[in-house]
């Protein structure tokens, strides 16, 4: 295994290291980008040294792999918007208002796009 | 012939120990280390100051920053079996060698595999004493596009764009978020 997991529950897989950070910076929000290395500890609490024989958590280029992975993707400034639009079809009524109306003949929900969207300042 | 290794390892034969006879050469050098001794291969984990059976030191700065070895794999209890020198037949020495990046930056991280100018040190983003880490924040690989003249050369880079889209927030509250870009990130450049 040459990447991260996409899914699982091990030390190295990429649901428990998100949430371990994710927990980590809920109560100390970070500052800049270099605290997820500086942080006391952050590093081996995000990534925890190994107990058995995986070198993954032990070699210093493995280890980076969070910090390669999120620090040029990611900023303190950052806004995340989380956006549900909901699509509708149907006709309307001849001279009824589209926003008011209530006597669609048929209506569906087409579904929910959610979408991140990183607003910068700079 | 003596060991880079306290423990004197026959895997890891090299020079170390003792210095009997410094000589010019080690005047200065073995002054600077309890009892003359002198463990060479231990600089490759640094984690505390010299004893008799590690050498490390400590940066202006009075801190002693770990060298890019100082986590030991812990299935391996032979001293230096966890470090660039382990070469033993099953051993995967290759993980601990220093990775040449034959091509362009792919992220600002990628900076950790330049060297450091000091023994068996690479640029720190893996330890909460990292002297580097400074540099995630004043780095970028998103320049603005390049002007380019109609004779190919190149002329200036263009402003940065100021707003960016794809960016997370570092302190988001949504797993999900990080899991995906987490996701599929590989553990280094070699195969394992």
């Amino acid at each position: 295994m040459n990447s991260v997991s996409k899914t699982g529950v091990t030390a190295t897989a990429a649901p428990v290291l998100a949430s371990n950070i994710t927990t980590a910076t809920s109560s100390a929000p970070l500052a800049n980008r270099s605290q997820l290395v500086t942080r006391s500890n952050l590093p081996l609490t995000v990534l925890p040294l190994p107990s058995g024989g995986t070198h993954n958590q032990s070699v210093k280029a493995r280890r980076e792999t969070v910090p390669r992975a999120i620090s040029s993707l990611s900023q303190t400034r950052t806004w995340n918007l989380m956006i549900d639009m909901i699509a509708q079809s149907g006709t309307y009524p001849p001279g009824k208002p589209i926003l008011r109306t209530s006597l669609c003949k048929r209506s569906s929900v087409i579904g929910f796009m959610s979408r991140l969207i990183g607003l910068l300042d700079k | 012939m003596l060991s880079l290794w306290p423990s004197a390892s026959s895997t890891v034969p090299g020079y170390g120990g003792n210095i009997a006879d410094p000589g010019r050469l080690w005047n200065a050098l073995h002054s600077a280390f309890p009892g003359n001794l002198y463990l060479p291969a231990t600089l490759c984990t640094n984690t505390a100051a010299s004893t008799s059976t590690r050498t490390g030191y400590a940066d202006n700065d009075g801190i002693i920053r770990p060298a890019d070895a100082t986590y030991p794999d812990p299935s391996v209890a032979t001293s230096g079996s966890s470090t660039p020198y382990y070469a033993t037949s099953s051993a995967a020495s290759s993980d601990y060698h220093p990775i040449i990046l034959n091509r362009p930056f792919r992220n600002v991280a990628e900076l950790s595999y330049a060297f450091r100018d000091l023994p068996w040190k690479s640029l720190d983003f893996f330890t909460d004493k990292s002297a580097d880490a400074g540099l995630l924040d004043v780095f970028s690989i998103k320049d603005g596009p390049g002007s380019i003249a109609a004779n190919a050369s190149f002329i200036a880079m263009s402003p940065l764009p100021t707003m960016t889209a794809g960016q997370i927030n570092l302190n988001t509250t949504q797993p999900a978020v990080l899991q995906s870009i987490l996701a599929g990130a590989i553990w280094n450049e070699q195969c394992q």
